[in-house]
């Protein structure tokens, strides 16, 4: 799978207005419902909210990575929120700007899509990138800096 | 000064590999000769050699889950994080494990 496969750019939305950590998950995950992503939605929640309780994924750099691998979903996937206002991701932590909700599908076969998303993660310790997250005009431009660092 | 490490976590897609790439970035921003190997679900990358091992003076060990061929570093001094901790505070980390461990 190519990056702009699993990295949509109707999957990334910029100053996302919400209120909570709920709604930030639920409108990502909405979002890869409808681009046809997931079985179902709800099982895919659980699945990210379950991880959740395991360990927080805030990473303190202003950067959250929810994440779930399960039968829920059917195209890997990334989807990405640059919020409007930092909110407050319910584990003590630091604020979040930047949510990163990753997505592997047991379907997919080969290692392609774990391939693109592990060089997701590594960007995101980055300070160059998390710079061009805060000014990015829209999607393509993120992609696009994604795809010169894969090619690297 | 050469380093080891292991990076792993429980879903395997995010920490572990953002983890190695932090200890990469520090360590070197610090001077020192790291080699990490990441047991993610990409299986077991960047896998450390027994010279690697033998030669390291310090092993650091982020494994939120069960270290796979775990009998190749009964040897080693190892000194233990989280990935979390690793990610969010990496300088502190190394520098701590080569003080425990050198003491």
């Amino acid at each position: 799978m190519t990056l702009q496969q699993i990295m949509a750019s109707e999957n990334i939305i910029l100053d996302m207005e919400v209120t909570d950590k709920n709604q930030a998950l639920n409108k990502l995950a909405t979002a890869l419902d409808k681009s046809g992503r997931l079985h179902s939605l709800k099982g895919f929640m659980v699945d990210v909210k379950k991880r959740e309780s395991i360990e927080s994924t805030n990473m303190e750099m202003g950067v959250a990575i929810p994440h779930s691998k399960c039968e829920a979903i059917a195209v890997s996937s990334v989807a990405m929120a640059r919020l409007k206002e930092p909110i407050d991701w319910e584990d003590g932590g630091s604020l979040v700007k930047y949510v990163f909700l990753l997505a592997v599908s047991p379907e997919d076969d080969g290692i392609t899509h774990l391939e693109v998303i592990s060089k997701i993660a590594e960007l995101l310790i980055e300070e160059s990138f998390l710079s061009l997250l805060s000014t990015a005009i829209d999607g393509m431009t993120i992609i696009t800096y994604i795809q010169n660092y894969m090619a690297q | 000064m050469k380093l080891i490490a292991v990076t792993s976590c429980p879903v395997g897609m995010a920490h572990t590999y953002m983890a190695a790439s932090s200890l990469k970035k520090t360590a070197k921003r610090l001077g020192y000769e790291i080699k990490v190997e990441t047991q993610g679900a990409l299986g077991i990358q960047n896998r450390l050699s027994s010279v690697d091992i033998e030669e390291a003076d310090v092993f650091i060990l982020a494994a939120d889950v069960a270290l796979q061929e775990a009998e190749r570093f009964d040897q080693c001094a190892t000194y233990k994080v989280s990935t979390s901790q690793l990610i969010k505070k990496c300088e502190k980390s190394i520098t701590e494990a080569i003080a425990s461990l050198q003491a």
